[in-house]
């Protein structure tokens, strides 16, 4: 029989490529259905721009009796799940991803119109609803956006409110347009029926002024 | 940029990729070898039974060293009664009646002291012990002497089940006991044994005559010895089918006393026994035991960030709960949607290396000829023994670091 004791070299080599291969293929594995989930959320966010172009559009012919609409609900579930998988997907490539980047840019003009149009049924029509921007950052900065999130959320289930989450340190111009009309510079912050409250809201506090 | 955990998750992956297809290469390429045919003159035998406090366990053990498979002229059985205090001695005496049996009684000393007791009065080509809170398959003796027909083998291990596990830690062992048989076996093929598990591994009696007897070794004389045997450039093997079975410490405190103890005795062993490190020793020092240190590292390290990452998180959940008043009425539950199954590269990955896990525990369970169903033990394995393992290792690092004085702690091993 054969020194087994001795360190057979070939055979180590073969490992560590056989080890390489399926490190490979895991990872390209992994890279690919990524890839065709950007490609879902993409899809999504098509589909909601088509949605909010028509509701706007809805909107405006039914100008004349404005207040006739009566379902509010419309697209704030689809702006829920869009919201969740781009979160997601910023968790799973990356903050600095130019494809999350670009999603999330497009995501919040989504949003953002969606609020202005519920701001203005709201206005006009004396609806029971309260639309809330919510301003985080999850750069490290803000400890307590993460429950503020979660007491929004909560929220939301029991109170008509929409809430429209919006990074602080977006790039986007709509955004910086927003921040700088409202004055908001620091998260949490949340403009409430156009006024602005700086810093963290408990649960008590946010009932008393939603 | 790359996160601890994924960079954490990676290593360990590959560690584990590696070493796996590493140990089905080899056993693919030692098929033929795994069993032996068995002698057609047997050697004589001495089981050793070193007893203490052992008055309920102690008739099992003799009654299946009396059934095994193995010509009775050729085989002595003697006990030693380590000074206990209750009945072992008198539940001894009842099988001096059998001719091929001896009991010996003297002051306690240590399980190392009883072996090398009646080691010195040993006349028989092989010995071994079986503690006597384990029993032996009947034809484990006969299959496990076949491996002596070569001259350089000094000692033969026999593969360790833990007999009727109950409670979840006995389950866990089960299965880390079965998963001991495949990678003792792999080890053999590498002359690379450096545990010589205490009950029922055979040791030519001529090697203790050469190069002395069991030491105290921390109260892990098994350890010691075949790290000795290893030193000398000897060789040690295994019968895969050479079953003993072993009761297994069912509550939490007794088996953290009993690994804090191998681990311990592990590494206090290697560190008198550093010499084995390197090119010399092939194998055995340059991939087998750096493995082993490279393995509990990267467990620590894995367990250790995990728990404090779940602990961030419980924290967090709890202080959101808090925030609205525990109304958990209202809060949306968790849904499933496969979109948020985690497909990062990483996650793939990791997932691989826990499909080659898998494949492991297939190969094993087919090895160790396991009738009953491992299903259980091997869910709670995967859950709990890789923090099991992480605490029980940091505890004996801390301990050595501390130079706290080791104690026995469970007497089965």
């Amino acid at each position: 029989m054969k020194n087994r004791k001795r360190m057979d070299w070939p055979k180590h080599g073969a490992v560590f490529a056989i080890t390489i291969l399926i490190f490979s293929i895991g990872i390209l594995i992994g890279s690919q259905i990524n890839q065709t989930k950007m490609s879902s959320i993409a899809e999504l966010s098509e589909e909601l721009r088509v949605i909010t172009m028509s509701s706007e559009l809805e909107f405006a012919i039914l100008t004349e009796n404005p207040c006739e609409v009566t379902d509010l609900s419309f697209l704030t579930e689809e702006l829920d799940e869009l919201s969740k998988k781009v979160e997601f997907m910023e968790n799973q490539l990356g903050r600095g991803n130019p494809e999350v980047l670009k999603l999330k840019n497009f995501y919040s003009i989504v949003q953002l119109r969606h609020y202005l149009l519920m701001t203005k049924l709201v206005d006009e029509c004396e609806f029971n609803l309260t639309n809330i921007v919510y301003f985080y950052s999850n750069e490290g900065d803000c400890p307590e956006c993460n429950q503020q999130g979660f007491i929004l959320s909560y929220l939301r289930n029991i109170h008509p409110i929409n809430v429209y989450s919006i990074d602080i340190n977006s790039e986007n111009s709509a955004i910086r347009a927003l921040k700088t009309i409202h004055k908001v510079e620091t998260a949490p912050s949340l403009i409430i029926d156009g006024e602005v409250f700086e810093g963290f809201k408990t649960r008590n506090e946010l009932l008393e002024l939603i | 940029m790359i996160s601890i955990t994924d960079l954490l998750i990676y290593t360990v992956s590959f560690v584990g990729i590696y070493t796996t297809v590493f140990f089905i290469l080899v056993l693919i390429e030692n098929r033929k070898h795994i069993k032996k045919k068995p002698l057609k003159q047997l050697p004589s035998v001495t089981v050793i039974v070193p007893a203490y406090n052992e008055e309920k366990t102690l008739s099992k053990t003799v009654e299946s060293l009396l059934e095994l498979d193995y010509p009775k002229d050729k085989l002595k059985i003697v006990i030693v009664d380590d000074g206990s205090k209750d009945n072992t001695l008198k539940v001894a005496k009842q099988y001096e009646k059998y001719s091929n049996i001896t009991v010996y009684s003297k002051p306690n000393g240590g399980k190392h002291t009883a072996l090398n007791f009646a080691l010195e009065r040993c006349n028989t080509d092989l010995a071994g012990a079986l503690d006597a809170d384990s029993f032996v398959d009947s034809q484990a003796l006969k299959r496990l002497v076949a491996f002596f027909s070569d001259k350089k083998v000094m000692a033969v291990t026999p593969s360790m089940k833990i007999h009727n596990p109950k409670t979840v830690l006995q389950h866990i062992q089960r299965m880390e006991f079965l998963i001991g048989i495949f990678l003792r076996k792999i080890f053999a093929f590498l002359d690379s044994i450096h545990v010589t598990p205490g009950p029922f591994t055979m040791y030519r009696v001529d090697y203790f005559r050469k190069y002395g007897m069991y030491k105290k070794a921390y109260h892990t004389e098994d350890i010691e010895i075949a790290l000795r045997i290893q030193t000398e450039n000897l060789r040690i093997e295994n019968c895969v089918d050479a079953y003993v079975y072993t009761h297994g410490p069912s509550k939490f405190v007794p088996l953290r006393k009993q690994r804090i103890r191998w681990y311990r005795g592990f590494l206090e062993n290697v560190i008198d026994y550093k010499q084995l490190f390197g090119r010399k020793h092939g194998n055995l020092g340059l991939f087998v035991l750096p493995m082993s240190f490279v393995s509990v590292a990267l467990i620590i390290s894995l367990a250790s960030y995990n728990i404090g990452l779940m602990l961030k998180n419980w924290y967090l959940s709890f202080k959101n709960l808090m925030a609205i008043n525990f109304d958990v009425t209202n809060l949306q539950w968790f849904r499933f949607d496969l979109f948020f199954m985690n497909t990062k590269p990483v996650a793939v990955v990791g997932f691989f290396g826990l499909f080659m896990a898998l494949c492991l525990v297939i190969i094993t369970k087919f090895l160790s000829r396991e009738k009953k169903s491992i299903l259980k033990s091997y869910v709670y394995f995967f859950l709990f023994y890789w923090v099991l393992f992480a605490y029980w290792w940091s505890l004996a690092i801390i301990q050595k670091l501390a130079n706290k004085k080791t104690t026995w702690g469970h007497k089965s091993e």
